[in-house]
């Protein structure tokens, strides 16, 4: 006898609902059992998951790596300016210490010459190929400084002031070909007139031709010349000129001062003290007891 | 419901399931936020419940079929989503006679309401099997089902096309059967 359709929907009906009950009775006694058909639908699903997987990540990361690149790129805007800000401030802290660097040689310097100086700022250099000048600020004693008042720093001479207005000074630096400065080998005495080489930063120092001077030998200032105080480095001898006849020859000298780098500069206010014409001439004697020297 | 209907929507339910797994699996694990992925399979149910193709049977069947593939992937107790599925399969059934499920936000709100009843009975279910994991996991359910609710147009789309061609192709066939037993 045949069920009529709807009784045997209502049977098939309660029996697809009797199992699951029983299978959820099952599984949750036992959670972690697999039949095997269970497995297959698993291991067929899991390749197929596989491929899914790498697919989506690989979407996803062509979406994190070209997509979503505008994040990144705003990001790499942010770093290189903040690392413009940062290399900025090294440079400034940089220039800074070198300043500092320098102003303390300065400071030396002012101790060792034995005058009154001022400490200037460089604020220009020459516009005319033709000149070697500089701008100096002076930050005080304008009025004190006069044409003619050397100009060093700590790694030599730097030249002389030019002219003074006001608050500012030209400095003829003393590798122009104006600029002339007595110079003496300590080595060995050997005494020259020291000027600059048109277009060059270098100087020549013409000396009698039987004075012994050799290249790498230091020249300094002779303080003869009423300007310069004695004893400033003024360079290093690169090249020797010896005529076969005559009486002079030349030097080329090497500035121990770096023109280009010059940032403060010191002007030496009282001028040196005249040379003694009798120096090396007057003998002393001793006096004995109560007598005066003769 | 022939079994090639049967056959096909358990396919598109298992498709979906590895989908929906594997599009969980390659979410980057740096990103901020985390959603649920939607239940696709339930979709399936709901889709064959509410189609007027196919009888209950039929519908309990892929059901049946779904939630045991469902419990696979889920982890779950076997059992627990096939109940609920069934369940699902039989009110979408029930919601048919009165329901005529047509348009995009309509049938994203019809999605959303069965979706929420699903995750319910889910979590009620799991909850009264096993006590002592508590009612917490309610708090996921409204996301949830807001992600299987936006993904129910799309989807109700593509399997309405799917139906189509299975009727296409079982009219021919039917033809080409008919034209057989004429000669």
């Amino acid at each position: 006898m045949a069920l009529p359709r709807r009784a045997r929907d209502a049977l098939l009906l309660a029996a697809l609902l009797a199992v699951p009950a029983l299978v959820l009775r099952a599984g949750t006694r036992a959670p972690s059992e697999l039949t095997w058909v269970d497995r297959l639908v698993l291991r067929g699903s899991a390749p197929v998951q596989g491929v899914i997987t790498r697919s989506s990540s690989w979407v996803g990361d062509l979406w994190r790596r070209y997509v979503a690149l505008i994040d990144v790129q705003q990001e790499n805007s942010r770093l290189g300016d903040e690392n413009a800000r940062l290399r900025r401030e090294l440079a400034r802290a940089q220039l800074l210490t070198q300043r500092a660097g320098e102003m303390e040689r300065l400071l030396g310097l002012r101790k060792t010459v034995p005058s009154e100086t001022l400490v200037a700022r460089v604020v220009g250099v020459e516009t005319s190929p033709f000149y070697r000048v500089i701008r100096v600020k002076l930050d005080r004693g304008a009025d004190e400084v006069r044409p003619g008042m050397p100009v060093v720093v700590s790694a030599g001479v730097v030249g002389s002031v030019r002219r003074v207005f006001g608050a500012y000074c030209d400095v003829l630096l003393a590798v122009d070909p104006e600029s002339s400065i007595d110079v003496v080998a300590p080595r060995t005495g050997a005494q020259g007139t020291l000027r600059g080489i048109a277009g060059e930063y270098r100087y020549r120092a013409r000396m009698l031709r039987t004075d012994e001077v050799r290249e790498g030998e230091e020249i300094v200032t002779s303080g003869n010349d009423g300007t310069y105080p004695r004893d400033l480095a003024i360079g290093v001898v690169s090249k020797v000129v010896q005529p076969e006849a005559g009486l002079w020859k030349d030097a080329e000298i090497t500035p121990s001062v770096d023109f280009a780098r010059l940032r403060e500069v010191v002007v030496v206010l009282a001028p040196p003290p005249p040379p003694d014409p009798e120096a090396g001439k007057r003998v002393t004697v001793p006096h004995r007891g109560l007598g005066t020297p003769r | 419901m022939s079994p090639t209907r049967a056959f096909l929507f358990c396919a598109v339910g298992w498709f979906g399931l590895i989908l929906v797994s594997s599009a969980q699996a390659a979410w980057p694990i740096d990103w901020p936020w985390h959603i649920p992925g939607p239940d696709l399979a339930l979709l399936v149910v709901l889709y064959l419940g509410l189609s007027d193709r196919g009888g209950l049977v039929g519908v309990a069947v892929v059901a049946l079929l779904l939630g045991w593939l469902a419990d696979l992937f889920a982890g779950s107790p076997k059992g627990l989503y096939m109940t609920v599925y069934i369940l699902l399969g039989l009110a979408a059934r029930g919601a048919s006679v009165r329901l005529m499920v047509r348009g995009a936000f309509f049938t994203a709100a019809v999605a959303l309401f069965f979706a929420l009843a699903v995750g319910v009975l889910v979590v009620g279910l799991r909850t009264s099997l096993q006590p002592t994991l508590g009612w917490g996991a309610l708090r996921q359910v409204p996301l949830a089902s807001l992600m299987t609710a936006l993904f129910a147009p799309p989807l109700f789309f593509l399997l309405r096309r799917l139906d189509k061609r299975i009727q296409q192709g079982s009219r021919a066939h039917g033809r080409a059967a008919g034209q057989d037993r004429l000669a």
